[in-house]
């Protein structure tokens, strides 16, 4: 039984390593973090994008758009989260770290009102709450190309 | 003309039946990453799958004696307890990932939390199991499975450039900002999701539970050699509308509702409902194939009396394996974990089963004493050799490929 005890020990941690964040240890390594975060970020924004133009096209259901936005704003809530709880190793870093922190919060303005109003069953508004998408999309693939 | 229509739906079965929750999110997510650079792979991993599951059927109706009976025999009883156990995990972990799958169907449909519907489709599932005959349970959800050719649909819909589509399947680059490793990483999900173990111990045990004899062999290599890669077709369109739709904007799939989203910008609302009844009807029958594949393995490994067509009573271990598991892919999605990770994960873990499963229908695919004249052919033994080197190849890489590059990320 003993004998199954270290491998199985190693196994878990390992499996619980391989999704770790670790911490910044430098500017250049917080730049690059910063740029995996943009990226995740515009994925999330170009999700919602996609789906605001599908329901402004009559294209797409209530439920379904309700649960879309709704996984996107989360994803986009927990990349925001996850990278402003890091602590930026140097001057450099602060820089990034708010001009990073200003886009992802209009990011996170706007799919927060779009799962309001979907959840509200505000289908027919989602065009309008989502007019900024593409251009706040854009400025987050910037970003991530810039600090890549 | 009866013959024909059996024949026909056995193919209809085989190609609605042929995808699961592995291939929706490893197709969609590998096409809305990689564009087009990862078809070669798909197509790898569908002609292995033909080749063993043709190989495996034929052991199966020849010998009567389905792939993990053949395992424990050809292995030994430590090699093969070794080979349930990370079989039975590796499937355990499939099918809590389907019944995540149908559950987050339905959510996508009523707007309520997936969550509250893994308990009912693991009750729905043991309920079919239990009540409904074989053949009319395969070819249910294998022909409500159909329906997933609204991808294909939706592909020609979104009227991509061809000649640029054939160029990026002939000619694949791994794309400049992506390492080389992470696009191995999902080759080898991609092949896994393809080369499943559960489906050729599903497909041989089904064929012991149809009661196949040497005389419908042509009906095992109709169903591996036509079925299956029309199957695969399925699994191509779905990673090719992820391909022209996700991939240009830059989407990352994490979620069940951006595999779909691109049959709802091609088609509306009606291609939507059908690729979400498409979603539905593959991962319940994949739910089913794996319940009852955990049950099958078991079962075949200790001897047990088992099959869905015998009576509770006879075979009450078989039954309560079947329940067990059932339970166990409830309890383990309940935890809240991310389905599309334990997907993943799951393709990733079977790709370091794959060997174990497949060496030994190899092995006694060439045995005259149990096949006779029905033995491996040249063809099929060169075939069955280069796939157990590839499957060996992504066994050996596929954890290492796991931690360098953090899953994938």
């Amino acid at each position: 039984m003993n004998a199954w005890r270290a491998p199985a020990a190693a196994l878990v941690l390992v499996l619980a390593c391989a999704g770790c964040a670790s911490s910044s240890r430098s500017d250049e390594d917080y730049r690059r973090k910063a740029a995996k975060t943009a990226e995740a970020a515009a994925s999330a924004v170009r999700t919602a994008e996609i789906g605001v133009r599908a329901a402004g096209d009559g294209k797409a259901t209530g439920p379904y758009l309700s649960a879309l936005l709704n996984e996107a704003d989360k994803d986009l809530n927990e990349v925001a989260g996850g990278f402003m709880s890091r602590q930026p190793p140097g001057g450099d870093a602060d820089k990034v770290r708010e001009r990073t922190g200003k886009l992802l919060d209009q990011a996170v303005d706007v799919l927060d009102d779009l799962r309001i109003a979907v959840r509200r069953g505000q289908i027919g508004r989602l065009p309008e709450v989502g007019k900024d998408l593409p251009q706040i999309a854009d400025r987050l693939e910037s970003l991530d190309k810039e600090l890549a | 003309m009866k013959r024909l229509l059996a024949v026909t739906l056995g193919i209809l079965t085989a190609i609605g039946g042929f995808v699961d929750i592995g291939d929706l999110v490893a197709s969609s997510l590998v096409g809305a990453r990689y564009g087009f650079a990862l078809v070669w792979m798909l197509l790898l991993g569908l002609v292995g799958i033909c080749v063993y599951a043709e190989m495996a059927g034929r052991v199966a109706a020849v010998s009567g004696r389905p792939t993990f009976d053949l395992v424990r025999e050809r292995l030994g009883p430590r090699v093969g307890l070794a080979n349930l156990t990370a079989s039975l995990l590796v499937t355990l972990l499939t099918l809590a990932a389907e019944l995540a799958g149908v559950a987050l169907a339905v959510e996508l449909v009523s707007a309520v939390p997936y969550l509250l519907w893994v308990p009912a489709a693991g009750l729905l599932v043991w309920l079919v199991i239990w009540r409904v005959r074989f053949e009319t349970m395969e070819r249910i959800f294998g022909l409500l499975g159909l329906v997933l050719i609204v991808f294909i649909v939706a592909v020609w819909r979104l009227s991509p450039d061809w000649g640029d589509v054939l160029h990026q399947v002939t000619a694949p680059k791994v794309p400049a900002d992506e390492p080389v490793p992470t696009y191995l990483y999902y080759a080898i999900a991609l092949f896994s999701s393809a080369m499943t173990p559960y489906e050729v111990f599903f497909f041989s045990s089904g064929g012991i539970e149809e009661r196949w004899k040497a005389t419908d062999l042509a009906t095992v290599r109709i169903n591996a050699f036509i079925g299956f890669p029309l199957g695969g077709l399925l699994a191509l369109a779905i990673m090719s509308a992820a391909a022209l739709v996700l991939n240009p904007a830059g989407v990352s799939v994490d979620h069940l509702s951006q595999v779909v989203l691109p049959t709802s910008v091609a088609l509306g609302k009606f291609g939507l409902g059908l690729a979400l009844l498409g979603v539905f009807a593959a991962t319940f029958g994949a739910a089913l194939e794996t319940a009852l594949s955990s049950g099958y393995t078991v079962a075949q490994y200790f001897g047990w009396t088992w099959g869905k067509s015998a009576a509770p009573r006879r075979a009450a271990r078989f039954h309560v394996v079947v329940l067990v598991a059932l339970l166990a892919g409830t309890a383990l999605i309940l935890t809240g974990l991310d389905p599309v990770k334990v997907t993943e994960y799951s393709l990733i873990f079977a790709a370091v089963a794959l060997p174990l499963t497949y060496l030994p229908i190899l092995v006694v695919a060439n045995d005259r004493e149990y096949m006779g004249e029905r033995a491996n052919g040249r063809l099929a033994n060169v075939m069955g050799t280069v796939y157990l080197v590839i499957v060996l190849l992504a066994a050996v890489a596929a954890l290492p490929l796991m931690f360098a590059t953090k899953a994938g990320q």
